[in-house]
């Protein structure tokens, strides 16, 4: 045994009161700690973005126009679609004007991260694995897989998706991804028929010829041929939903919030309604 | 005050219960168990077949092995993996095969021939600079040169007889795999004398690939990459030929049907004749080729893919297009077989099974294909 070690055994056992010292100390230093931690919630540190906003009076937003009718050029060179239009009611909103950036889809976030743009408007799909650095708004439109029936009562898609499909014949693009929700719903029960056609419009086209009862394809491609097909309508909400949100900085909170607050004006309005119509038909509004 | 002294004298026996309790609950979390069963035989009408496997950033064992037995199934007798350097000689002579070990374990249980290819991620300490200066991962100097030799000697001699064939680096054509320097085919050339040399000392046996050239129009003296029909010829000029078996290439398809026929002005999936012929042209025609990489893309936001449909019946056909008119090309590997999460970018539409393992339609049509 060491000389401090007989030292320190010398003294005894430790006083009960040191304990109860210690146990304060480190209560104090909780309620301290906890205290800042809500002070910096009560008190949040300015978003530069969005007084950036305010100051120039400029919405600067990253897209990518090779997705139409999301965001494309046309023969002039000037942007069209509907996230080009939502991005232009949000800037009505805030009274500031909009400028776009086209930017490949893949670098859409860097420009965030780099504070080039101040948002994403660009059918994005959120990235959960994204959001220490990037916050996403709720969902402003929903692709996806969808179900595509003629009007016909007790043919719309309730309950068990398996046991709906069972016994029919379903439409899909070649390869898409409703030939591969049909393949394995087809693996897990009895009486599936797959029928492929080459595209999702042929697909669709199957359902109104009666070539099948059913067309699992692209929400996309759906809402469009919809439009003018009365006889035909979608079987229930997407079957595999891909939603689809506003991208901001993360450090941008109080963007985020204004972001929320214009998309819930625009829905409660009627505005996005209005867009879904004009951009995807009757359909793709929900109504 | 007495409640707090009690709880004072107890807390190491609470601690120490809680600490065991929860070793003894996670040890018994039931994870799926990796029991190799006999060795596969992989049964393909169409040997040609092969894809890229990305298993370097597959951690659980039976992620990999599901990964090879839908290989295995889908009809395709070999794999390209990647064997990362940084991964395994984190420091100079000290090797660590765990990893590759389980690879090369499952794939031969599974009755599959492995292209490894070996390159890419430069360990730091074969990078650094004395000057202090940051260096990127793909970045080797030649000064640096033997020690990836000696890597290549350390994996050949590791998996001695196991292995059939290595590829010295990947696209070298292109400055991001060129540690972000202007590209040099002669440096190249430099490093794939070395690897070549120390690869036969290894295994005199040993097949060593060279190229893997990304497609690119890129000119000569561009930042981002070189021509690869250029590069090749540049290779050829500084001695190449007598430091490789096989050519390795990549072939993407973009929007172009498999037939589409070359040009140099045109980047398609038969782009490699051009570099077939130059082969040729310097006395190789009798060493073979492969396609390290190819395939077509169907992502609904890229403007280079194509339908999903389109890109099963392109695929299909490059590879008969392989068969019947390519006696010289060995394997057509498709990237990539699966990844192990979402990339979330088009590269997610190269795949043949999601992360989840779930088939892909293409996949179906390969194994269909290649099996039936």
């Amino acid at each position: 045994m060491g000389d401090e070690m007989k030292r320190l055994k010398a003294q005894g056992p430790r006083p009960k009161g040191q304990g109860v010292r210690w146990l304060i100390a480190a209560v104090v230093i909780a309620i301290l700690g906890f205290g800042i931690w809500v002070l910096g919630f009560a008190f949040p540190k300015e978003d530069e973005v969005w007084k950036r906003i305010q100051a120039r009076e400029v919405f600067t937003v990253a897209t990518d126009a090779s997705y139409p009718p999301f965001s494309a050029v046309d023969a002039n060179g000037d942007l069209f679609g509907f996230d080009i239009d939502l991005a232009e009611a949000i800037g009505r909103q805030w009274g500031v004007r909009v400028e776009f950036e086209n930017i490949a889809y893949d670098a859409l976030l860097d420009t965030l991260i780099s504070d080039r743009d101040d948002a994403v408007i660009s059918a994005f799909v959120p990235q959960p694995e994204r959001t220490k650095q990037i916050s996403f708004s709720r969902s402003y439109f929903v692709g996806g897989t969808v179900a595509v029936i003629k009007l016909e009562p007790g043919t719309y898609l309730s309950g068990d998706s398996l046991v709906w499909a069972s016994g029919k014949t379903l439409a899909v693009e070649y390869g898409a991804g409703g030939d591969a929700l049909a393949r394995q719903w087809k693996q897990r029960t009895t009486g599936i028929t797959i029928l492929p056609k080459p595209t999702a419009d042929e697909a669709l086209l199957a359902v109104e010829n009666d070539e099948a009862q059913a067309a699992l394809v692209d929400a996309i491609s759906a809402y469009s041929f919809l439009r003018d097909r009365p006889a035909l309508t979608l079987a229930g909400p997407p079957l595999e939903p891909e939603p689809y949100a506003i991208a901001v900085s993360a450090r941008s909170r109080t963007l985020h919030q204004q972001v929320e607050q214009a998309l819930a004006a625009l829905e409660a309005d009627g505005t996005l309604a209005e867009l879904k119509v004009k951009w995807f038909g009757e359909m793709a509004s929900g109504k | 005050m007495h409640w707090l002294s009690q709880l004072n004298q107890r807390r190491h026996w609470i601690l120490r219960t809680l600490i065991i309790a929860a070793t003894f609950t996670w040890a018994n979390i039931p994870r799926p168990h990796v029991i190799l069963g006999p060795t596969q035989i992989v049964q393909t009408r169409h040997p040609v077949t092969c894809v890229h496997t990305r298993l370097t950033d597959e951690v659980e064992p039976w992620k990999v092995l599901r990964s090879l037995e839908m290989v295995r199934t889908m009809g395709a007798p070999t794999i390209v993996e990647y064997f990362p350097w940084a991964y395994y000689e984190g420091d100079k002579d000290n090797f660590g095969w765990g990893h590759a070990d389980m690879v090369m374990d499952f794939a031969e249980n599974q009755g599959l021939t492995v292209i490894a290819r070996l390159s890419g991620l430069v360990p730091e300490w074969a990078r650094r600079q004395p000057d202090g200066t940051e260096t990127v991962a793909s970045y080797l100097d030649a000064e640096h040169f033997a020690d990836f030799g000696d890597y290549v000697y350390a994996f050949i001699t590791h998996f001695q007889g196991r292995v059939k064939y290595v590829i010295v680096w990947n696209e070298p054509n292109v400055t991001a795999e060129w540690g972000f320097r202007p590209v040099d085919p002669e440096a190249y050339t430099e490093l794939l004398k070395v690897a070549y040399t120390r690869a036969k000392e290894a295994d005199p046996n040993i097949l060593v690939l060279a190229g893997a050239l990304a497609p690119t129009l890129e000119p000569e003296g561009s930042e981002l990459a070189m021509n690869d029909i250029i590069y090749l010829e540049r290779m050829y000029a500084a001695g190449a030929g007598n430091y490789f078996d096989i050519l390795a290439a990549h072939a993407y398809g973009l929007k172009f049907p498999p037939d589409d026929p070359p040009a140099p002005d045109a980047l398609n999936f038969r782009r490699v004749e051009l570099l077939r012929q130059i082969m040729v042209t310097h006395g190789d025609a009798a060493k073979p080729m492969m396609l390290t990489e190819s395939g077509w893309n169907d992502s609904p936001r890229w403007t280079r893919a194509v339908s999903p449909g389109v890109r099963i019946d392109n695929t299909l056909a490059g590879y008969e297009w392989a068969e019947q008119h390519w006696s010289w090309m060995q394997a057509v590997c498709t990237w990539a077989f699966r990844y192990p999460a979402p990339q979330r970018s088009y590269g997610d539409y190269f795949t043949f099974v999601t992360p989840e393992f779930v088939p892909k339609p293409i996949y179906e049509a390969v194994r269909e294909w290649a099996t039936k």
